[in-house]
């Protein structure tokens, strides 16, 4: 089957950085959290960071894998900080009801990472 | 509104004459309320009355408000119908001897839809056609130019003249194009599989719609993700008939956007996963007024303009 959700990731040395684009809806949600472990799990990374800026769309399906993820993350002590700039729709998604528990959430990718680098690595 | 694109045969004054002639009475016929297929007998009557000729003559009858289309053909090349998906399609209904190839010749009618964001192109056959080619190839390479999205139809006729090479006779070439726009506060009706796969198309001809219905950027967003909440919901409590079917009905009032997502599932808009309750939260915090009305049919909620939240 061909993928539904289109990503970049980026792999730092603090971070991992994780890019959906497109449209992040219910369709692509299995997709998304089944990606995002995988890249956890193969890097063991201390820190990840889901930049969200680039969605064209996101609803609160498309957000539920971060709740899991956060959750799931923190029993092993990485860190999830999700990135959602000022106009971008995951920005407006999450002023519109309170979600503090999918982790950190940062206005732009610079501001993540540097939250990062004074992390405690796993 | 009506279309008439004609063809007479011969050249000259007595060619051009007869065409102007044949334009009044198509004009009389259709202003006396006759259809397509009434109008092309009567004008072939009249056409031997007037001591015979020969003309092919294609007659739209064009509804501004629904896109509906009843047409008729006298032996004129078929009209080319272009869709904003980029395919085109030929208008080959009612089609039946040129004028003045009998002395009685029955016209019927055909019906057709021009739906929102198509052009209908009428054409003569001066176009498609080139000496030492079959007229197909013509038709080919004008069906080829026309399809892609449509667009104004200044651009897309000038686009049509461009593509088709080598007019030998350009006084023998004639384009006429409709385009039929997305009418601004015409609702936008869209029926869907209730799956989550169905949540792309819907944004798609959400998207479509939106870009003509002059609404702000943020408005436009927030109306997608309102009605992408709802429609999730709807796919997540689907249940009863398989396939089930979502409808979206989408249209502007003079307060704002007002929607509506009706489905065969049943939802109260609890949560049923541990965060799947946010989807009602985010249409409440999106819409000033929501309802939700359920029945054993189903469950449909209406959604009527936000309050002013820019926020964000």
């Amino acid at each position: 089957m061909t993928p539904l959700l289109d990503f970049e990731t980026d792999a730092l040395p603090d971070a991992l950085v994780a890019r959906p684009l497109g449209d992040i809806d219910m369709a692509v949600t299995p997709e998304l959290e089944t990606t995002l472990y995988a890249a956890v799990r193969e890097r063991g990374s201390g820190c990840l960071v889901v930049d969200l800026g680039a969605a064209d769309y996101i609803d609160s399906s498309g957000i539920e894998p971060l709740f899991r993820l956060h959750a799931a993350l923190e029993v092993d002590g990485v860190g999830l900080i999700v990135v959602a700039p000022p106009g971008s729709n995951a920005a407006r998604l999450l002023g519109l009801v309170a979600m503090d528990d999918i982790g950190e959430v940062r206005p732009s990718l610079a501001d993540a990472l540097d939250r990062c680098g004074g992390r405690e690595l796993s | 509104m009506a279309l008439v694109i004609g063809d007479v045969v011969g050249r000259g004054v007595k060619a051009a004459s007869a065409m102007g002639q044949l334009r009044n009475a198509v004009r009389a016929y259709l202003l006396e309320g006759y259809g397509p297929a009434q109008v092309l007998a009567r004008v072939n009557r009249l056409l031997d009355s007037l001591g015979g000729g020969f003309a092919t003559l294609a007659c739209l009858c064009f509804d501004v408000a629904t896109g509906e289309l009843r047409y008729a053909n006298a032996g004129h090349p078929p009209p080319l119908v272009a869709m904003p998906d980029g395919t085109t399609r030929w208008l080959e209904g009612g089609l039946a001897a040129p004028l003045g190839a009998a002395r009685e010749i029955v016209y019927r009618q055909a019906s057709d839809r021009i739906r929102p964001d198509s052009a209908l192109v009428l054409y003569t056959d001066g176009l498609v056609e080139r000496r030492n080619e079959p007229i197909d190839t013509g038709l080919e390479r004008l069906a080829t130019a026309a399809a892609d999205s449509p667009g104004h139809a200044a651009t897309l006729a000038g686009r049509l003249v461009g593509a088709m090479p080598g007019t030998a006779r350009p006084d023998d070439v004639a384009v006429l194009v409709l385009a039929r726009r997305e009418a601004p506060g015409e609702p936008l009706v869209v029926r869907l599989p209730a799956e989550a796969t169905s949540l792309g198309p819907l944004r798609e001809r959400l998207r479509r719609w939106l870009a003509s219905a002059d609404l702000e950027r943020r408005a436009a967003a927030d109306l997608l993700l309102a009605v992408g909440e709802a429609a999730s919901n709807a796919v997540e409590h689907a249940i009863e008939p398989h396939p089930a079917a979502i409808v979206v009905t989408v249209r502007i009032a003079p307060g704002g956007p007002v929607y509506e997502v009706r489905d065969h599932g049943r939802w109260d808009g609890e949560p049923s996963a541990p965060h799947r309750g946010r989807g009602m939260q985010i249409i409440r915090a999106l819409s000033g007024d929501v309802g939700v009305d359920r029945s054993p049919e189903g469950t449909t909620v209406t959604m009527h303009p936000g309050k002013e939240d820019r926020s964000a």
